[in-house]
């Protein structure tokens, strides 16, 4: 006679061994049980498994996003601060502070497009994490439905419409976050630490107003000094290109190797004499002509530099100023009400 | 001898190109940078009915032109850069196509074909200072080159090495020292086999101090070198084969107050030999500008303007093959404009008065120039 589980675990509470006749009798039934529930299992238990791995996956995808998201924020406040610096050092006539400035920001812009971009890649994950529990929340109702059209008792029944109340409005919930998540095309928010507050009246949100459309000013003056910079780094790029070709077209076909001269000193070596740079030397460290950690940013990579820098800059103003008429036509709404 | 020089040359370019693939491929951080392609038509005129050892054909015009035609490009690559240190590559490359007209005895189209490869390593040395090292392959030849006064340069290949450390400042003067060592093999056509005598080995060094910032520099430096030229004769039976020694003590000063750029420096060599003919003092002023104009123009100069003095009196052809004619002074004037972002023209004007083998003998070129630089990417 097989042992029962609860005999089994009564006698074990006890301290009895249980013969081997006993012993084998009850792996046998664990193991039977076992095979069973692999085998006639229903097929919503599996599902509801799977739901269970999908919602952990999800749940650590957006805790991952919104750390990044918070991350950006961070970055772009500190990068919005570098900015508005450029301003105020152009103000000041510092040139030294200004260089410093533009420094500054390039570094901090160039910290918000790395974190735009983990922010971006975290927010795909998150994609892709909703969309894997969408279809196991499907599948999961679907294996229920099924489940509630075979017969069964009361309870169980009424257990069954529980479960398939909860899932389909967890799939609801998804489904609208999948939606709202297509509509988003990871925007570059601005100035996130001036928003508006349920209790600001018109004043305040004209205030509010007014303080952007003052950072979006800054903005066009940081843009005008980078616009000033990048003019005057066309002009000496233009000139070290201008000096590069005119000696390349001298040295080329050793046009500056006088008759019967030495081959290794030609006319354009000497003109370099001068300094150990000569007044070529960015033309031809950056042709490669001549080898130099210094300077180690060329004039054409400045100018890409800036050109980024202006961009994010400008984007940031076009962000700001509609964020100012978003706030101001809130307060002319709230005046009405 | 020319198969040789040209094998090697190649050698050393497919190793380059190979180290550069095999870097681009290990780090994937390879940059190009500067491509540039240029195009240029250039109406010259020689004046000067000279004999020239290293040509084998006499003339009897002493007046002659040519209209060319001329293609080339240079670009360089960063292999490997890092805060501290560099790895470039650079390579340039032409060829020239001349017309030659006025000649008496035949139609001359001499064709020029250069290239240069150079790899380049600095790296910033703590406490130190920074040291440039370069490895520099150049090979030109020269097809159906005409008689004086067209005078082109012949056809050769050399191999050049050199280091120069530059010190950190030490008082506000910054130092500096300067080795390079070259080797250059001529390659005589069968005609012109003499030319072989221009070989020859060189190694000099160069110390020098500066004073100065971002807007000017003055430098000071003085220079040595050696040149063994193994297969010219010194006509001396104890020590057959010529040797130079040469001192440089020279002067430069530059200003980069934007938008001006300009170099100027004068230098003094004492060359001696030995054997006694060769042996001079020269003293050589160099001029080097650039400006720019409105419209976005752009004004480059340069002039070298040299005076030599030997110490011997002889009758005979002085500067015989492997001689240095450093008796001669060239002008360059370039006038340039973008024309749009990747596309640029130059006018450029150019004179040169040079000494042929006999001394105090001269002839002059006038030359003027139009060029197209293509920048692709910019």
């Amino acid at each position: 006679m097989p042992v029962g589980g609860a005999e089994l675990r009564s006698r074990l509470r006890a301290g009895a061994r249980p013969c081997w006749p006993a012993r084998l009798g009850g792996w046998l039934v664990a193991a039977v049980v076992v095979v069973c529930a692999g085998v006639v299992a229903p097929a919503s238990a599996r599902a509801q498994d799977a739901v269970l791995a999908q919602e952990l996956e999800y749940r650590a995808a957006r805790t991952d996003h919104e750390a990044a998201l918070a991350a950006l924020e961070a970055a772009q406040a500190r990068a919005e601060r570098a900015t508005v610096e450029i301003d105020e050092a152009r103000t000041s006539g510092d040139d030294n502070r200004l260089q410093r400035a533009y420094a500054q920001a390039q570094a901090r812009w160039t910290e918000v497009t790395t974190q735009d971009r983990r922010a971006a890649e975290t927010s795909q994950r998150l994609l892709r994490a909703r969309r894997a529990l969408q279809a196991a929340l499907e599948e999961t109702l679907e294996a229920l439905t099924n489940q509630a059209r075979t017969p069964s008792g009361v309870r169980e029944r009424a257990e069954l419409a529980a479960l398939i109340r909860d899932r389909y409005n967890r799939l609801r919930e998804i489904e609208a976050e999948l939606a709202e998540s297509d509509r988003e095309t990871f925007r570059f928010v601005a100035v996130p630490e001036i928003k508006v507050d349920p209790r600001d009246g018109p004043t305040e949100l004209r205030a509010k107003a007014e303080l952007l459309a003052r950072r979006a000013a800054q903005a066009d003056s940081a843009i005008a000094a980078i616009d000033r910079e990048l003019g005057e780094l066309a002009r000496r790029q233009r000139q070290e290109q201008a000096i590069r070709n005119f000696m390349a077209g001298i040295e080329r076909f050793d046009e500056g190797v006088l008759p019967l001269g030495s081959p290794g000193r030609d006319a354009t070596q000497r003109a370099d004499r001068g300094t150990t740079q000569g007044p070529d030397a960015p033309a031809r460290a950056e042709a490669g002509d001549s080898v130099s950690v210094q300077p180690a940013v060329s004039s054409a990579e400045r100018i890409s530099q800036l050109r980024a820098l202006r961009s994010r800059v400008e984007q940031y103003r076009e962000e700001v100023l509609t964020r100012a008429e978003d706030f101001r036509r809130r307060a002319g709404g709230r005046r009405g009400e | 001898m020319r198969r040789r020089v040209w094998r090697s040359l190649a050698r050393a370019g497919a190793v380059a190109a190979l180290l550069c693939s095999s870097a681009q491929h290990a780090e994937a951080q390879a940059v190009v940078r500067d491509l540039v392609l240029t195009g240029g038509f250039s109406v010259e005129s020689y004046q000067g009915r000279l004999p020239a050892v290293t040509v084998p054909i006499v003339d009897s015009t002493d007046r002659a032109g040519a209209a060319i035609g001329q293609v080339g490009g240079s670009g360089s690559i960063v292999i490997h850069a890092t805060p501290e240190s560099e790895l470039t590559f650079f390579a340039d490359a032409g060829l020239r196509q001349f017309a030659a007209q006025g000649f008496q005895l035949a139609d001359y189209a001499p064709r020029e074909l250069v290239g240069t490869s150079q790899l380049g390593y600095a790296r910033q040395l703590s406490g130190i200072g920074a040291v440039d090292v370069t490895a520099r392959f150049r090979g030109r030849r020269v097809e159906d080159r005409p008689p004086m006064p067209l005078f082109i340069e012949p056809g050769y290949g050399s191999a050049r090495g050199s280091a120069r450390v530059r010190f950190l400042p030490v008082s506000a003067v910054r130092f500096d020292a300067a080795l390079v060592g070259e080797v250059v093999n001529y390659s005589p056509p069968g005609v012109a086999p003499h030319l072989d005598l221009l070989d020859r080995r060189l190694l000099s060094a160069e110390a020098g101090a500066e004073w100065g910032g971002e807007g000017y520099s003055l430098r000071f430096y003085s220079g040595y070198s050696s040149s063994s030229y193994t297969r010219q004769s010194s006509f001396d039976p104890q020590d057959p084969y010529r040797h130079d020694q040469a001192v440089r003590v020279g002067a430069g000063v530059r200003t980069q107050s934007m938008p001006f750029l300009a170099s100027l420096g004068i230098e003094g060599a004492l060359n001696r030999s030995n054997s006694r003919r060769p042996e001079y003092n020269a003293v050589i002023a160099t001029t080097l500008v650039s400006a720019p104009l409105p419209m976005e123009f752009n004004v480059e100069f340069l002039a070298v303007l040299t005076a030599k003095s030997y110490l011997q009196q002889t009758p005979f052809a002085r500067l015989v093959p492997g001689e240095e004619a450093d008796n001669a002074s060239l002008v360059f004037l370039s006038l340039s404009r973008p024309l749009n972002a990747e596309l640029s023209a130059a006018v450029r004007v150019g004179w040169t008065r040079a000494e042929t083998e006999i001394g105090n003998a001269y002839f002059q070129r006038y030359g003027a120039t139009v060029f197209l630089h293509y920048r692709p990417g910019l």
